[in-house]
């Protein structure tokens, strides 16, 4: 299955790879597809009073129009929006329904309900969003934690604050440089990503308390990560200079601190279902759970998966490459126009 | 005694007889002709008919909704009535109660059988399992019926459906009357006096009455809720609307109670047919009988999970489809026998509803198609003069379904069946996919019976029967509607 996905999305991940690494706020899509993954993942568990029923007809008949689905994503939209919706990522909205097809049609339907929250949740934060709300979503959120890094900064290092835009706090550090924090909240383990974490990891549960009880821990997780992050950049720019601040909340920052959020999120996950404690949720018992498969013959779903999802890359390869030319063509038209102007300017000035 | 036996015309044995066979060949090389030669316009012209279909049907509905409001029409048979009869004016009753592999549901059966009042020496109680299913039987044998209780063993034969077993309690039956009942049922337990009652004072042409069913477990989930306000709708506007009509009625799966003469007359239940109850009624009609609705009410356990839903929706709609194509074998012979007004009811309401259940999400890949890719090819597939039939389709039409829904959620008395009234649409989604499974069993196993398990965590705690429902009728006598 995150063979299929992978394969699907081969046309937009290396462009989500770059806004990770250029810190774009829309760089959150990666980390959302990962606790997506992982979120359903959590949710494979059959609940001890599910039913024992199946349909092998009734698995096509909901998986195959999902995946129709999933491809009517890459191709009806686009004949409307064309560039805008490759750029928005809206091509990953796809992603969700292929899996709910995917699950329904190799492991059954009654796996898709299990799944019905989280696979919503993961739509839910794989919406498009433009640049600029990601950018406006990302800049609120990210306010307490940029108090914190102008508060840890001139606590720890003596520095003073140089400037505080929106969605930045950038401090000099004597006259070694500066350190601008922001990028480090727009990246990969940002806020945003935080946010879609937290949201697709409440949704593994089936009530709101037990969303609530998911969703704390996986805020606090991320918090302290983020917090943790800060503090320690503005401990090693004391000591080490801005340089070395500047490497704690580089990109590669970024992916360590991912690392750490999903380390301790799979820890608390496996607690929570009770894998490796004493007092963890009794196994699945009664007449209606079995342990044989419920799905015992799914070769066939599995050679129709696969040509759907060749199909699927395809339509998304050759959109994303479309988007990132015109985009590209978009940036060298305007940096050609400010160069123009600039010499227009120079001439005028001479 | 041998079996009852369905003439061949009017079983679905065949799925297609041969006239029928010939006519969907040529309609469906005339349609390929046509869109070999006019795509579009053969299209536009499909689409035409569709939406005019789907008007027919509101139309329909919204006519059987304002028949059914302004008088029900149903036979009431008061307490007193019932009770009133002497154990002599009672004829003997014969309840048939066909089960397979449901030994968890015997204890509720046994005491839905002892708590129905009526002298025990003229009840004939005929349990019928199939002779493989040697779990209930044994757990039957273990709960000490009582003596008017008669288990009977089915032997195998196919098809394995349950009018089949039903046809051998016929012939068994000693009754005057007789009535099914599923195993799970919790019926009335004056039903059998009040039908008794309502038999004695009809016309001699009404020789079945369908008893109304609801569900117990209406608060076990979301599928719970609109099974209920489905059934509501179902009893209390649809059948009701259509005895109004004069229209053939597609009997219930259980607690009609029939004349077994005529049953006997008229071959007892198609076994091919996996809606016998549907098919039953038509005939009945076809045959110049009528039936009525009785005030009294069965309740039964909906169906709490959706993947069982979808294998006992898609055996209803299976039946459907199998009755509209036995019936529509001859349409000169039955638009003489129903009159052809009837047929076209019959068409609409036996036909349509899974067919537009089919057609329901074509059409709305066609709308989304439209609002996200604004394709230049639903423009004009949708010519000025026909997108506004569709969108009356689309806003008139779903207005009405969700409108019926809330009317008969509001009616039950039970308010939490309202707000989940309003999100039916989601329910039809459900339809559909049942629809399409239908389909696709027709034509690969047209008599293979889906099987529903029972028993699905529904808790029957006291007092869970809806508020306003007719468990006890007020008003004495008998009256039945436009009678």
């Amino acid at each position: 299955m995150a063979a299929a996905a992978a394969l699907t999305l081969s046309g937009c991940l290396p462009r989500l790879w770059e806004a990770a690494v250029a810190r774009d706020p829309s760089a959150y899509r990666l980390t959302a597809l990962l606790a997506g993954a992982l979120a359903l993942l959590a949710r494979t568990r059959r609940a001890a009073d599910e039913p024992d029923i199946h349909d092998r007809q009734v698995d096509y008949l909901v998986g195959l129009p999902l995946l129709v689905l999933a491809a009517g994503v890459l191709s009806v939209p686009p004949a409307r929006y064309h560039g805008p919706f490759w750029l928005a990522h809206a091509d990953l909205l796809a992603l969700p329904l292929l899996a709910a097809g995917a699950i329904a049609v190799v492991f059954g339907t009654r796996a898709l309900w299990r799944q019905r929250l989280t696979l919503t949740a993961w739509l839910g934060v794989l919406v498009p969003l433009t640049a600029p709300a990601a950018r406006n979503a990302a800049d609120v959120l990210a306010a307490p934690a940029l108090a914190l890094a102008r508060l840890a900064g001139t606590g720890l290092g003596g520095w003073h604050a140089v400037a505080s835009p929106p969605g930045d706090a950038v401090l000099r550090a004597g006259s070694g440089g500066e350190i601008a924090y922001g990028a480090a909240l727009r990246g990969v383990a940002g806020v945003l990503a935080a946010a879609a974490i937290v949201i697709v990891f409440a949704a593994t549960a089936t009530s709101g308390r037990g969303a609530l009880r998911r969703a704390v821990p996986a805020a606090a997780v991320c918090a302290a990560a983020i917090v943790g992050r800060i503090l320690l950049a503005s401990l090693v720019g004391a000591a080490a200079g801005p340089g070395g601040a500047n490497a704690v909340l580089g990109w590669v920052g970024d992916l360590v601190t991912l690392g750490v959020i999903a380390i301790a999120g799979t820890a608390i996950g496996l607690r929570q279902v009770g894998v490796g404690t004493a007092g963890g949720r009794a196994p699945a018992a009664g007449r209606r759970v079995r342990r044989r498969p419920p799905v015992p013959r799914a070769r066939l779903a599995l050679a129709v998966l696969a040509l759907v999802c060749a199909g699927l890359a395809v339509l998304d390869i050759t959109g994303n490459r479309a988007a990132a030319r015109s985009d590209a063509a978009q940036s060298d038209a305007t940096r050609s126009g400010v160069v123009r102007s600039d010499a227009v300017r120079s001439g005028a000035a001479r | 005694m041998s079996p009852p036996a369905v003439p061949n015309q009017l079983s679905a044995r065949e799925r297609l007889s041969r006239g029928q066979r010939v006519g969907f060949v040529a309609l469906a090389l005339a349609l390929l002709g046509l869109l070999a030669f006019a795509p579009m316009a053969t299209m536009i012209g499909l689409i035409a008919v569709i939406s005019l279909l789907y008007l027919a049907v509101f139309a329909e509905r919204l006519v059987l909704l304002r028949k059914a409001l302004r008088d029900p029409g149903l036979l009431r048979v008061s307490p007193e009535r019932a009770r009133g009869l002497s154990d002599g004016e009672l004829p003997v009753y014969t309840v048939l109660i066909p089960a397979y592999r449901e030994p968890e549901v015997l204890p509720h059966l046994l005491a839905a059988v002892t708590g129905i009042e009526y002298p025990p020496d003229r009840l004939d109680v005929i349990l019928l399992l199939e002779e493989d299913d040697d779990e209930t039987y044994a757990a039957a044998l273990a709960a000490n019926p009582p003596e008017y209780l008669r288990i009977v063993r089915v032997p195998y034969s196919e098809p394995r459906t349950k009018p089949k077993a039903c046809n051998l309690g016929l012939t068994l039956a000693r009754g005057d009357l007789v009535t099914i009942f599923d195993a799970e049922d919790r019926p009335d337990p004056l039903q059998l006096r009040r039908a008794a009652a309502a038999f004695r004072d009809v016309p001699g042409n009404v020789v079945c009455l369908q008893a109304k069913l609801a569900f117990f477990n209406h608060r076990q989930n979301i599928l719970t809720s609109w099974f209920t306000t489905e059934y509501a709708m179902w009893f209390d506007q649809m059948l009701p609307g259509l005895v109004r009509q004069d229209a053939p009625i597609p009997l219930g799966g259980t607690s009609n109670h029939f004349r077994a003469d005529v049953l006997r007359e008229l071959g007892g239940w198609d076994p091919y047919n996996v809606t016998e109850d549907a098919d039953l009624g038509v005939r009945l009609h076809r045959h110049g009988y009528r039936t009525l609705v009785l005030d009294s009410v069965t309740y039964e356990e909906a169906n709490s999970d959706a993947i069982n839903w979808l294998k006992q929706r898609s055996r209803w709609y299976k039946g459907y489809l199998q009755t509209w194509l036995v019936h529509s074998r001859n349409p000169v012979a039955i638009s003489r026998q129903i009159g052809f007004l009837g047929f076209l009811r019959f068409n609409l309401f036996v036909g349509g509803t899974p067919l537009l259940a089919i057609l329901n999400p074509v059409l709305w890949m066609l709308t989304l198609m439209w609002f996200a890719g604004n394709l230049p090819i639903i423009e004009r597939l949708f010519p000025p003069w026909l997108y506004f039939v569709g969108l009356v389709c689309l806003l008139l039409g779903n207005f009405t379904f969700v409108y019926c829904n809330v009317v008969a959620a509001r009616a039950t008395g039970i308010g939490r069946l309202v707000p989940h009234a309003v999100l039916s649409p989601a329910y039809w989604l459900l339809m559909s996919v049942a629809a399409a499974k239908a389909l696709v069993q027709l034509v690969v196993a047209p008599s293979f019976w889906e099987k529903t398990a029972h028993g699905l965590g529904a808790a029957d705690p006291p007092g869970e029967a809806p508020p306003n429902r007719p468990g006890e009728p007020v008003g004495a006598g008998v009256g039945h509607a436009g009678a």
